[in-house]
């Protein structure tokens, strides 16, 4: 498999001393649905906003399709990476869900009916067409999640990161995400603290905790492991036991 | 577009006004207002065709006569202040129900009341038949500052939100204040306002970021919404009957 997004090395130090991270090492492969998993604190979303340089690393690389992060490289570097924040009230800030999966498209700086055509095909890939003139504020939990999930998608990226897409979603909600998940098709990195979601949608998980990579391997393997979960702060719900499911 | 909507100023429908493009809209209604403004004061008979006119948009609206007279009330707190120009007054009094009043207060009176429900009347029309979105894209192709309609959208956007957030504060400090004086609460909210600031303010940050990451370089790209039908010659037809009505007062004053 392709190497797609390689992180080297990684390191960010807040101004007032904490130590996000702490030199982070792994690499997606193109097409490969990994979980980003760790305990609150652990650096996760620092993680993310590193990785296209809205947190900018002191140390370290993060390289995307051969393209290397740096200012000159950011436009080329955030339309490769599409980041779903975790609140879609943060995600989707215009007036209408059209508009908001029409923005990043319209920053490329594509011509108005290319904008047109990626907007209504991002809106499909997540059934939301019925939506499009709709206010953000006016949407359920589930509908603005996928909503969030367009406004990416219509950038065509090479892999999306999602920031734990399953905070707030009912049962329902939470199965029909996973559903869409598996059909958007492009690589994925899902940060979450929902160890079952992880289990059922990725094969390979990588454990962060403290800013520095503590585990890197196959998700089934990983919550199995009683030692690491503990020493990670990580833990199953009550009652789940990873080796009775099969994992992907 | 959907059938849910975006704010409670806005009243269903699909009338020839409400299919007009929000743009022709817009500038109707700073036409109309130019015309209802430029008007004398004196001229009576000029403000009841001006009333005619705005009664022909209303009705192409299909907008129901209670729902239009609700929405006009908004004025009544500016207006309040224009009755109590005939009791203060100068010049010339003439004797009404045994009440002193001055002339040209009454006439100034007239003048704010005759010209702001003419020019509420026409705001109502549009708030009515358009959305909120629509209003915003309709004054970015007008070449309005993309920055002030984007504040604009923002504002209507988040309006919501922090609204939300605050009666979710107001809930907690409730569940825990019990059945103690509304005085309480009001001190416990004004306390609360410095937090929701702060709130409001991380918000900023991290929708800041949300958009860094979709490729913002601070410019907002332009609107690529679905356009409407222009219909300018309909739409200027209505303009310049408010303005034939107006310069037809000016003439005869």
């Amino acid at each position: 498999m392709n190497v797609l997004l390689e992180v080297e090395d990684l390191a960010y130090t807040y101004p007032d001393g904490t130590e996000a991270l702490r030199g982070v090492t792994f690499s997606v492969a193109e097409g490969e649905r990994v979980a980003l998993l760790g305990p609150n604190g652990a650096g996760k979303t620092t993680l993310l906003l590193a990785l296209i340089g809205i947190v900018r690393a002191q140390r370290g690389e993060v390289r995307v399709g051969g393209v290397s992060l740096s200012p000159e490289t950011y436009p080329e570097v955030r339309r490769r990476i599409g980041i779903v924040f975790q609140d879609p009230d943060d995600q989707l800030f215009m007036p209408t869900v059209w508009r908001d999966v029409a923005f990043g498209p319209a920053n490329l700086g594509l011509p108005d009916e290319e904008v047109e055509a990626r907007t209504r095909e991002a809106l499909a890939a997540v059934d939301m067409d019925e939506q499009a003139g709709r206010a953000p504020h006016h949407l359920s939990g589930g509908e603005a999640r996928r909503a969030a999930i367009a406004t990416v998608l219509s950038m065509r990226p090479d892999v999306i990161v999602l920031d734990e897409p399953t905070s707030n979603l009912d049962p329902v909600g939470r199965r029909e995400l996973a559903r869409l998940l598996t059909t958007v098709g492009t690589t994925q990195i899902v940060v979450t603290h929902d160890l079952p979601f992880a289990l059922q949608l990725c094969p390979r998980s990588i454990v962060l905790n403290a800013g520095r990579v503590a585990a890197d391997g196959p998700t089934p393997r990983l919550l199995s492991d009683t030692d690491l979960m503990a020493a990670n702060r990580l833990e199953l719900p009550y009652g789940f036991d990873p080796g009775t499911i099969a994992g992907r | 577009m959907s059938g849910v909507h975006a704010h409670a100023l806005h009243y269903h429908g699909h009338s020839p006004v409400h299919r007009l493009a929000p743009e022709v809209k817009i500038v109707a209604l700073f036409t109309f207002v130019a015309a209802v403004i430029a008007t004398p004061t004196q001229a009576v008979w000029a403000f009841g065709v001006l009333a005619g006119v705005l009664a022909v948009a209303v009705g192409l609206a299909e907008l129901p006569v209670g729902f239009f007279l609700k929405r006009l009330s908004i004025e009544i707190p500016f207006v309040i202040f224009a009755l109590a120009m005939p009791f203060v007054g100068q010049g010339p009094h003439v004797e009404v129900g045994g009440m002193s009043l001055s002339v040209p207060g009454l006439w100034g009176t007239w003048n704010v009341l005759a010209k702001a429900t003419l020019s509420v009347g026409a705001s109502v029309v549009l708030s009515a038949t358009t959305e909120v979105a629509d209003i915003l894209a309709g004054f970015d192709r007008l070449r309005a500052p993309r920055l002030l309609t984007a504040i604009s959208g923002f504002m209507v956007r988040y309006l919501e939100v922090v609204a939300a957030e605050l009666g979710r504060v107001r809930t907690a400090i409730a569940a825990r204040l019990g059945d103690r004086p509304r005085r309480r609460e009001a001190a416990t909210l004004a306390s609360v306002s410095g937090t929701m600031f702060i709130r409001a303010y991380e918000r900023g940050e991290r929708i800041h970021q949300a958009m860094l990451a979709r490729g913002y370089t601070g410019v907002m790209p332009a609107a690529a919404a679905p356009r409407l039908p222009v219909r300018w010659t309909a739409a200027v037809s209505w303009m310049a009957a408010a303005w034939v009505v107006a310069v037809a007062a000016i003439l005869t004053a």
